[in-house]
């Protein structure tokens, strides 16, 4: 399951005023209003927390798949945003915007989270890894490898997502129960149904002794 | 492994000569029915002209097998390029204005703030009414998402709400509020289950009955010496593909270019055609990779026409991407049902009638009959089935997964849980005994055997015993039938092209939803011109490419595979010619195996023949041929489940599910398998989870969100055994058939019935949620309710 992220041990300077807590407080402040139109709550969040900044883009420089990117966004702007639409990082996706579905998971210093909860500038100098840093053309990661291995796969939509996750448990726990797989990938929702092969695969993977993330 | 490979390939090069005869209209003999030990049938069909002659029985060396899957490694690296992927320098970001009300008169509509956004783009239809939550009235784009959400935000319409009515029981009632003042005409999109598309009475909110059956149901009444009746209803379930529908369109001079998110590469392209008054060859969709379906994604839907209006009003690329909400509220769903069936029947069980009555609704749309499972997937004599829609103030239901199924599944299979537990008979006794599919009753013998149904009764004594121990878990098997039936869709053609250097190429527009076309194709090219499975390059997703099947009423693999083979046949056919030449021995005594052509002691290598052809690419075309005699069309599959279930708490665990079905001769295994896999899940989902949640005073849909609107998860997932029948049903050269939808017609009944020997209560609702089982149980406290 993706967590919130960590803050980092370090100070840092944060931007003024926007932080992962500015996003909450902008949640807990309209969870009472009615949504009236398509928009969802979340976006009311961020549009609440774009006003409260005021606009203009701030800078921000995070180290992506072991490159040093530099950008400026709005403060509303999430880390799955600047990835796919910045950056060009596609391989995120975004299923539900909101934190629900896992298909846009990504590793901040290591630990999984949702990077359309997380917003770019709470991801400011620090390092994110996404599935286009698992694995190359030329070199699946050996959890990739499980995954085709296993047929893990379906539409493909969800397994970037899915392969995160499982990464990141592997990093941590070379040697997972049943019960820590089904929990790593808890928060990653998959509609063709390819959860007995990310199974396998997670296994298959943990048997080859594979530590990585 | 690889010895028994060659074996079998030594052996069918020994039967025959590799050369297709020319003859049109060749009579042959073909060999049907269940692989030995079962008994089969020799018909003779007339094969359309160039097409080969079916796979005879017995193992091939690469078609049937299991391997990866060819896009495996580009999904799991994150490098496929799905509609939501794409990104084009210049390119507009798309939303839309949606109603919030259920049924609205729209007085005004003002875009002049959202017009002073730099770079916004409007387009306003002029819509006058709303008839659901989530309904579109207004599209823009912007060059950023951000600035398209303000945009959004700008926009103000101003409404004058009217009344609603979005349940089934109240838009059945006299005087509810209107859907529709006038008669309205079906619609049915690719994949549902083909009727008559027909004119029928429209009363009120209610279109229909549609009337159907086959027998004389009176007779059957007259000759019963019991009867049954009950209802069941089901609830609305969302189709929830992870890449919601997305369309991204821009114009090249008078040509538009689209990337779609869609099961319908060819029906995207017909639909813009038609709405843009375009001819065919200037429009041109993709669709190489895409988020899951389900049944949703046929058309351009009116998100998709927007994305090109806005694109041609721009002048820019755009890209329309709906969101989580707008995906449940808007884009379809499978209609829920209300269902009456009757059974008459005799004391040994056999049922001699069935009347059988559904009520449906899909929102604004058409298309909720249930009644196809009760005709179909027995041996019921005698069966009347009518059929009506409700129309309420919701977002249009459409096709879904075996659109009517599940529902006609979970009311049949209930009915006849019921009638075994009347007459003390054995479950899957009284179905064998209602059964003369001889395929069907091998899936049954061996579901039984995988799930150990032997032990049922022992299972029944142990839930005695807890019970009498105040433990609260409870075990219980179930099983139930499915039914589908093969459609193919005709005019699908594959081009093979094999160039001079040996390179070879397949190509037809057909689109990946998921199941993976890719592999198969390549599979049946491989087989045939004797290379190993990765140099065959699959290209698939555009329609430049001949024309392939919508994925829908799984006709995919049904009608693809044969045309794959013929092409790949007529290819090998004259690559043989040159290689005639080159060895000078006639075609017809020339073996091709791992890359060589040999006859007579003499070889020349594949690569070898390629560089002599007389032009720089031989071009191979294969047509799918019309379908000859064989077996039934009718799909037939049985599925057993196994749960347990907490009696405290009313939360049902599903430990099994055991899958028996057919699939014709599968060409890729693996794939088989995962859509079975799938097809279940999302039937246990259904079965326990799913459920559209509407507040009848506002006519609001409150869970358009998949963390309120409960899916199935990794912990939810039990152990699943796929298993498949040896068939050769005949009908094409490939005995091809799909499976997507045959895979979760029976599983939430499969778990109904489970819980129901596990409990002694008769789940009539779908989903099952814990609170009902407790309701039924009578474990729940009566709440007052406030009015």
């Amino acid at each position: 399951m993706a967590k919130s992220p960590q803050p980092p041990e370090e100070t840092r300077d944060e931007p003024k005023g926007v932080t992962r807590r500015g996003l909450i407080k902008g949640i807990a402040s309209v969870v009472g209003v009615a949504s009236a139109g398509a928009t969802t709550l979340l976006v009311e969040a961020r549009h609440e927390l774009q006003a409260a900044n005021g606009n203009g883009a701030i800078p921000v420089s995070l180290t992506i798949n072991g490159v040093a990117r530099q950008g400026s966004f709005d403060a509303r702007t999430t880390l799955a945003e600047a990835l796919r639409d910045a950056w060009g990082l596609t391989g995120t996706k975004v299923g539900c915007d909101r934190g629900a579905c896992g298909a846009c998971t990504v590793l901040l210093d290591g630990t999984p989270v949702n990077s359309c909860l997380t917003l770019v500038h709470d991801a400011d100098g620090r390092k994110v890894t996404t599935i286009e840093g698992l694995g190359s053309p030329e070199a699946m990661s050996p959890v990739q490898k499980a995954f085709v291995d296993a047929d893990a796969l379906q539409c493909g939509f969800c397994t970037p997502g899915m392969v995160v996750s499982c990464s990141a448990l592997l990093a941590k726990n070379s040697r997972p129960s049943a019960h820590d797989v089904r929990e790593a990938v808890s928060g990653n929702l998959c509609r063709c149904g390819t959860y007995t092969g990310v199974f396998a695969a997670c296994d298959a993977a943990a048997k080859a002794g594979v530590k990585h993330g | 492994m690889a010895e028994e490979k060659k074996e079998n390939e030594k052996k069918s090069q020994e039967k025959t000569s590799l050369k297709v005869p020319e003859a049109t209209g060749a009579a042959v003999t073909i060999e049907i029915g269940l692989a030995p030990p079962h008994p089969s049938k020799k018909i003779s069909v007339s094969l359309s002209p160039g097409d080969p002659a079916p796979y005879p029985m017995g193992p091939r060396p690469v078609t049937g097998g299991r391997r990866p899957r060819l896009d495996g490694p580009i999904k799991v690296m994150g490098r496929a390029v799905y509609t939501h992927d794409v990104r084009k320098p210049g390119m507009l970001h798309a939303r839309i204005v949606r109603s919030p009300h259920a049924h609205a008169k729209i007085l005004s509509i003002d875009t002049s703030a959202a017009e002073k956004i730099a770079g916004v783009v409007i387009e306003n239809p002029g819509k006058t009414v709303v008839r659901y939550h989530g309904e579109a009235v207004v599209a823009l784009a912007a060059p950023t998402p951000a600035a398209a959400e303000d945009a959004l935000r700008a926009v103000k319409v101003a409404y004058d709400v009217l009344p609603h009515t979005v349940s089934l029981a109240a838009a059945r009632k006299e005087g509810a509020p209107l859907v529709f003042q006038k008669a309205v005409e079906e619609k049915r999109s690719a994949g549902d289950e083909p009727g008559e598309a027909s004119k029928l009475p429209q009363t009120g909110n209610v279109r229909g009955p549609k009337n159907s059956g086959k027998g004389d149901v009176d007779k059957g009444f007259a000759e019963a010496e019991g009867t049954l009746e009950l209802i069941t209803t089901t609830s609305v379930q969302t189709h929830v593909p992870l890449e919601t529908h997305a369309l991204f369109a821009e114009w090249v001079g008078d040509t538009l270019e689209v990337q779609a998110s869609t099961q319908g590469t060819f029906s995207v392209r017909d639909e813009l055609a038609e709405v843009f008054k375009l001819s065919k060859d200037k429009v041109i969709v993709r669709a190489e990779f895409t988020g899951g379906g389900f049944g949703a994604k046929f058309g351009a839907g009116d998100y998709g026409v927007f994305a090109a209006k806005l694109a041609k009003k721009a002048g820019k690329p755009v890209l329309m991407a709906l969101d989580r909400k707008e995906e449940h509220l808007s884009a379809g769903n499978r209609p829920d049902s209300w269902n009456r069936v009757k059974l008459g029947y005799k004391k040994d069980g056999t049922v001699t009638a069935a009347d059988y009555e559904s009520f449906g609704t899909a929102g604004v749309a058409t298309g909720t009959g249930t009644g196809g499972f009760v005709k179909a997937a027995y041996g019921f004599p005698a069966v009347k089935v009518a059929e009506s829609d409700v129309f309420t103030h919701l977002g249009p239901g459409c096709a879904m997964r075996a659109p009517g199924h599940p529902q006609g599944c979970f009311a049949v299979e209930t009915a006849l849980e019921e009638l075994a537990s009347r007459l003390g008979m054995d479950p899957l006794a009284l179905r064998l005994k209602n059964d003369p599919s001889e395929v069907r009753r091998a899936e049954w013998e061996l579901g039984a055997k995988e799930i150990g149904w032997s032990r049922r009764a022992e299972i029944s004594k142990a839930n005695a015993a807890a019970a009498a121990a105040g433990s609260p878990l409870r075990r219980g098997l179930g099983c139930a039938a499915s039914i589908w039936y093969t459609f193919v869709a005709p005019g699908s053609q594959v081009f093979v092209r094999i160039h001079r250097d040996g390179s070879v190429e397949v190509e037809n527009g057909v689109q990946d939803i998921g199941g993976g076309p890719r592999t198969p194709i390549a599979m049946v090219v491989a087989e045939e011109l004797g290379l190993p499975v990765e140099k065959i390059n699959v290209k698939i997703g555009d329609s430049r490419y001949p024309f392939g099947p919508a994925s829908g009423g799984s006709v995919t693999t049904g009608s693809l595979i044969p045309a794959v083979r013929a092409a790949a046949v007529h290819a090998r056919d004259k690559l043989l010619d040159v290689a005639s030449k080159l060895l000078g021995v006639p075609a017809s005594e020339i073996a091709l195996a791992e890359g060589v052509f040999s006859a007579k002691g003499k070889t020349v290598e594949f690569r070898k023949v390629c560089s002599r052809l007389s032009g720089e690419t031989l071009v191979a075309t294969g047509d799918r041929a019309k379908d000859y005699d064989g077996a039934d069309t009718r799909i037939f599959g049985a599925q057993f489940a196994e749960v347990v279930v907490d009696v405290e708490t009313g939360v049902v665990a599903v430990k099994k599910v055991v899958a028996v079905h057919d699939c014709g001769q599968p060409v890729w295994k693996t794939g088989v398998e995962s859509q079975i896999r799938g097809g279940i899940l999302q039937g246990i989902s259904y079965a326990l989870f799913e459920e559209r949640i509407v507040d009848e005073r506002s006519g609001r849909v409150l869970n358009p969100n998949v963390e309120f609107y409960k899916i199935l998860g990794s912990k939810d997932t039990p152990e699943i055994v796929p298993l498949l029948v040896d068939f050769y049903p005949g009908k094409n050269n490939a005995h091809a058939r799909g499976i997507g939808e045959p895979a979760t017609v029976p599983t939430a009944a499969a778990v109904a019935n489970s819980i129901a020997h596990a409990t002694g209560i008769r789940p009539t609702a779908l989903p099952i949620t814990p609170a009902r089982i407790l309701d039924a149980l009578g474990k729940r406290p009566k709440r007052e309710v406030r009015a």
